[in-house]
């Protein structure tokens, strides 16, 4: 193989590597994150079920 | 590696003292002790990884594009360093603003790489990064300990001597230029010392 093509996959290769790194490390940190992704669900529930007990007549 | 080794490039080859290697974040995050630490501590963990990885690569890469994989591969790891600290403590990354990214251009972590994880093998290229990590780190915390000692009176931000006005300046940028130069006059004294015992 020419020795050219070579060093451009070599530095595709390490580039895809970097990139993938980011964005699975960016990824986990918004999935973990108190606002992010996977938390948001529950933090909704968390919030309609305070909203009731803070307010009982309303939801009566 | 023996421990004659590791001590050597704990202190007689210190990568700051000896060879001016990462003066900037030494001169720039070392207002308070515990910023250093966390500096430090980033610092070792990216040189740990880009040296393992680029140990690992070195036989898949070509010589000629070897300096931007290598780059590349830190870009990587500081990035990642960054958006881990701006997540787990934004404090610190407000404190240490834009050197974290910078660590991607540090030229103790370029000189490592090209230098001993593109020849060497991984576990190897392991123990190199530690034991230059932790030199790192002995150097940044010399030097904060001294300007957060006389700059503010305290260390690691407890109070140690209450009630009396502290050196300001020490906390400046010019305090920073003042600490390194004391630091490393001590440093090449004791080692001036230490070759007059030997001859």
């Amino acid at each position: 193989m020419n020795d050219v093509v070579k060093s451009a996959l070599a530095m595709m290769g390490v580039a895809v590597f970097a990139g993938m790194l980011i964005i699975l490390t960016h990824a986990s940190l918004s999935a973990s994150a108190p606002g992010g992704a996977a938390s948001s669900a529950s933090n909704g529930v968390t919030l309609a079920k305070d909203s009731a007990a803070s307010h009982p007549a309303e939801v009566k | 590696m023996t421990a004659g080794e590791f001590g050597r490039g704990i202190f007689a080859q210190n990568p700051v003292f000896r060879v001016a290697l990462g003066v900037c974040p030494a001169l720039a995050v070392t207002a308070t002790m515990a910023d250093a630490l966390v500096m430090s501590g980033l610092v070792m963990a990216v040189l740990a990884a880009s040296n393992l990885a680029v140990s690992i690569t070195r036989n898949l890469i070509a010589q000629r594009v070897r300096i931007p994989c290598q780059i590349l591969i830190i870009t990587a790891f500081a990035s990642m360093a960054n958006m881990l600290l701006l997540n787990r403590s934004p404090h610190f990354s407000a404190a240490l603003g834009i050197y974290v990214p910078l660590i991607a251009v540090n030229c103790l972590i370029l000189n490592r790489a090209d230098a001993f994880a593109a020849k060497n093998k991984p576990i190897a290229s392991l123990l190199d990064a530690i034991v230059v990590g932790i030199g790192f780190t002995v150097a940044l915390l010399a030097c904060s300990m001294i300007r957060e000692l006389f700059g503010n009176f305290s260390l690691m931000g407890q109070k140690v001597i209450p009630g009396h006005q502290p050196f300001l300046a020490l906390t400046t940028a010019c305090g920073a230029f003042f600490s390194l130069a004391f630091v490393l006059g001590l440093y090449n004294y004791f080692m001036a010392q230490k070759g007059k015992e030997k001859a």
